[in-house]
């Protein structure tokens, strides 16, 4: 089961790979953007060592029990409302990135809304049958998916030229350095909040983390340095969808010219995963938060919900990115509401020694 | 001659027609059911009184009562006419009772003395209870009845006419063992018993059906499956509340976890080996009287698609046999779907000239893609169920004239495309390669569902409709086994391989989700021969 969430993790943080955001990282660093995706990950790798470290204190146990420790249902509840809006958001996001990108290259002339009605039945369908079997899927598939993709990514390597990746540092280490937002990949960390209470020790919870960060990672640097090398700067800051363009150039013994369908195939069963323990987790966060007796009333509300949000007449994605959406709620919630949380714990708990 | 008479073919006669027949209702007409725990009396009228009674004698003409003289002592036998073995009850058992020398009332005669030294049968049981003798007779036995003695005996006297062993007909091999199981369950045991020859083998006789009784067998290794195992399979069995079961597949319906799954989760099989096999892993087996098959627990998604060919295979070719049958699955699921998700949503994916043959082909056809799918699909299911039901001669050749003639005819009309007939019949012939039948039944229903899904939303949709239900067969589990076990774990999956067959000096262990009580299967080097000496 620990590899099976270990995997989990991966999936989550690794189908957002898929959309925009190589683009972002080349418009902020240029050719430098590899490095840029390396440090970040990097930092996200030290931010949820050093947070895990603090957090030992609470064991196994999630965010919302460790909540109703310190402050009792009211608190509890408030927190479970606040996972709930966060992963909300995160839902929300996907459900219409993720859509649109659809709409893009899958089926141009459908409706939105269609697609993402599809979207939130499957991710609704993924909450009903719960985590085990989301666990147990994604352990199956992870190996012949991981594949194609290594395939689709090896084939490229006749499409890349080593000069394109120079100047190294790209736009210059001050660039660099100011690319926090790539971590915003790493932002469904938040969910490993919620993940931990699966684990038999924060030890173990701790490993299956920071594995996680490590190999989305890795994958998140190999994707750009392949789409850094294969588009020479300042073309790749123009493409929409990189990775889109970066397998349609894929050309399997002359025959499967046009093979991202099946690599769209296999993003879209990565991402159906993705939400089905997105809304999961939301209908868990209130389920727990409020000491409620059934989980699975919860699953459609909360997917409806998240829908809602992804077909409103405006774009999220780009309100997200403009800043006009607070981006702190749930970026940095990430990584600081389990510290805060531990935190706040090892207070209560010297205040119950005093 | 009376004017009347004259006239009475002319005049109106009331019809004395019999009233249109309606089936009476009753509640509890039968207010007397039989006394079942009637104890066997000494008297012989009282007994044979209460046999005529419990068996409708003479009303019911097939059962035979036979007075006998047994020693100067009153008696009678009862059996069935044409389910015991008139032989065996003449020569075992009327033969020595009537040349028994003559009983004195001073002589200590018991029924014990007539099993031990007169009754010549190897199958003779004792009983005081009425119900016990009925219930052999029932089964073919015979009820032997003397007067001053309260005791009844009861033999198996089976002789009804049965099926030889034949050939497998739906799990045909080339190599292995030809045999397999018939109607008769003490055959189908001995079947089982002569290739593991184990006396840890466990053949526990269960009854199902309150009122037809029939016979069930509990087939386990004592000191290999997992004892919980059994208990849950022989408690789920003992459960069955019914008066009829007739067949082993009705068992398999009462005791399955979910009976509106889309895919079974119990296999099923009519050869003796593959049974002993799967006995030998560590699982449970039930053979029923009257069933040719066997069911076998618990039994998981990659299963499903072995053949019991695969273990007489050498690796190469039981590897290719098994991925052949792996593609022909996808194929016979997936095909239809994929090839309107193209062609309607994908056309960038089909090569430019196989896009213009495909629209060429499709030019004067009026109907959309989905409907001549449709069609085709609907037509080769009538075709599968009509040629199971037509007599032997003309079924082969209503194949023919199914797939040739009116495949041929549909595409001169211009009512579907050549193409289409082409995408339907691989798609059927793929699903003829799928080893087990229950799964052949599932593959054309999510066949269905896929169309479906690929003519509204093209890859997208099928994208949904797969991961909804690769994640359901994920949540489902199998005597609490999860049902995609061995997919998750392929080192647990023990000696049969999950996708890929082992050799089979590999299948050290058994598989491990079965919790066996013994692991090991063959120790490290089972092929001795290869040591160094």
């Amino acid at each position: 089961m620990k590899n099976g969430l270990t995997v989990l993790m991966i999936n989550i943080i690794c189908v957002k790979l898929f959309l925009t955001f190589p683009r972002a990282l080349v418009i902020n660093s240029g050719t430098g953007a590899w490095l840029q995706m390396l440090i970040c990950t990097a930092a996200a790798y030290l931010i949820f060592f050093a947070g895990m470290r603090i957090y030992r204190v609470c064991g196994s146990r999630d965010m919302i029990e460790v909540s109703r420790e310190i402050g009792g249902n009211a608190l509890a509840g408030a927190v479970g409302v606040v996972l709930f809006c966060a992963l909300g958001i995160n839902t929300g996001i996907l459900m219409r990135a993720f859509p649109e990108s659809i709409k893009m290259f899958l089926l141009p002339d459908a409706e939105i809304e269609q697609i993402v009605i599809i979207f939130a039945a499957a991710a609704v369908f993924g909450a009903y049958m719960g985590l085990n079997a989301l666990v147990n899927l994604i352990s199956i598939i992870i190996i012949p998916a991981s594949a194609v993709i290594i395939i689709f990514l090896v084939s490229l390597f006749g499409e890349c030229d080593l000069s394109n990746i120079s100047p190294v540092l790209g736009k210059g280490i001050a660039s660099i350095l100011s690319g926090w937002s790539a971590l915003s990949v790493f932002s469904d960390i938040i969910l490993f909040t919620l993940i931990i209470s699966e684990f038999e020790s924060a030890e173990e919870a701790e490993k299956s983390g920071r594995r996680a960060i490590i190999y989305s990672g890795a994958v998140a640097v190999l994707i750009t340095v392949v789409y850094t090398m294969m588009y020479p700067y300042p073309m790749s800051s123009e493409i929409i969808m990189p990775v889109y363009k970066m397998v349609r150039s894929v050309d399997v013994v002359g025959v499967f010219r046009r093979a991202e369908s099946v690599l769209a195939f296999v993003w879209c069963i990565f991402t159906f995963i993705s939400a089905g323990v997105y809304v999961y987790y939301m209908s868990l966060s209130l389920k727990k938060g409020f000491s409620l007796r059934d989980r699975k009333m919860l699953i459609i509300p909360s997917a409806v919900t998240a829908a809602s949000a992804a077909v409103i007449d405006i774009n999220i994605p780009d309100r997200f990115a403009g800043g006009e959406i607070p981006g702190a709620c749930v970026f940095w919630l990430s990584f600081i509401l389990f510290v805060l949380t531990a935190a706040l714990y090892i207070l209560k708990k010297r205040a119950v020694r005093k | 001659m009376d004017i009347k008479d004259f006239l009475s073919p002319f005049l109106y006669r009331e019809r004395e027609e019999k009233e249109v027949f309606h089936i009476e209702n009753i509640k509890n007409k039968n207010k007397n059911p039989p006394d079942r725990k009637c104890a066997v009396s000494g008297d012989i009228k009282a007994n044979m009184n209460y046999i005529k009674s419990r068996f409708s004698v003479p009303v019911n003409s097939d059962v035979v009562v036979r007075n006998i003289n047994a020693g100067g002592r009153k008696g009678f036998i009862v059996f069935i006419d044409g389910m015991a073995d008139g032989d065996v009850i003449n020569k075992a058992i009327i033969e020595p009772l009537v040349s028994m020398p003559e009983i004195s009332d001073d002589d200590d005669i018991t029924a014990d003395n007539l099993i031990e030294k007169l009754i010549w049968h190897s199958q003779a049981k004792l009983t005081d209870n009425m119900q016990d003798v009925v219930d052999e007779i029932n089964f073919g036995g015979c009820g032997v009845f003397i007067d001053k003695i309260p005791l009844a005996v009861s033999l198996d006297t089976k002789g009804w006419a049965t099926r030889g062993i034949d050939k497998p007909e739906n799990e045909q091999s080339i190599y292995g063992p030809q045999e397999a199981f018939g109607e008769m369950i003490r055959t189908n045991c001995s079947l089982v018993r002569k290739i593991l020859k184990n006396e840890r083998l466990i053949c526990e006789s269960l009854e199902v059906g309150n009122v037809s009784r029939t016979t069930c067998i509990l087939l386990y290794i004592d000191d290999v499956a997992n004892p919980s195992l059994v208990n849950e399979v022989r408690e789920r069995i003992n459960g069955i509340d019914m008066d009829y079961v007739i067949s082993v597949e009705e068992v398999s319906l009462m005791i399955e976890d979910n009976s509106f799954s889309l895919t079974t989760r119990i296999m099923s099989t009519e050869r003796p080996d593959r049974t002993a096999r799967a006995l030998s892993e560590g699982r449970v087996a039930v053979i029923m009287n009257g069933s040719p098959k066997a069911l076998i627990f618990p039994t998981n998604a990659a299963e499903l698609t072995h053949s019991a060919s695969d273990a007489y295979m050498r690796v190469p070719y039981a590897n290719m046999s098994r991925t052949v049958r792996l593609i022909a699955m996808f194929i016979s699921v997936f095909l239809p779907g994929l090839y309107l998700a193209s062609t309607l949503y994908h056309k960038e994916l089909i090569p430019t000239y196989l896009l213009y043959s495909i629209s060429a082909s499709r030019e004067n056809v009026p109907f959309s893609s989905l409907s001549e799918m449709i069609i085709m699909e609907l037509s080769f299911e009538i075709i599968r169920e009509a040629s199971i039901r037509v007599p032997g001669p003309i079924g082969s050749t209503l194949g023919i004239v199914g797939g040739l003639i009116l495949g041929q005819a549909a595409v001169d009309a211009r009512i579907v495309s050549p193409i289409m007939i082409i995408v339907v019949a691989l798609t059927g012939i793929c699903s003829f390669a799928v080893s087990d039948y229950s799964l052949g039944w599932t593959n054309r229903i999510l066949r269905l569902v896929f169309i479906f899904l690929g003519a509204v939303s093209g890859f997208y949709a099928i994208a949904a409709g797969t991961f909804a239900y690769l994640v359901y067969l994920c949540a489902q589990s199998n005597f609490g086994i999860p049902f995609m076990s061995p997919l998750m774990n392929p080192k647990n999956s023990g000696g049969q391989g999950t996708l890929f067959v082992k050799p089979i000096w590999k299948k050290e262990y058994r598989p491990k989700f079965l919790k066996p009580q013994d692991e090991r299967y063959e120790p490290d080097i089972s092929r001795k021969w290869k040591k160094k000496k």
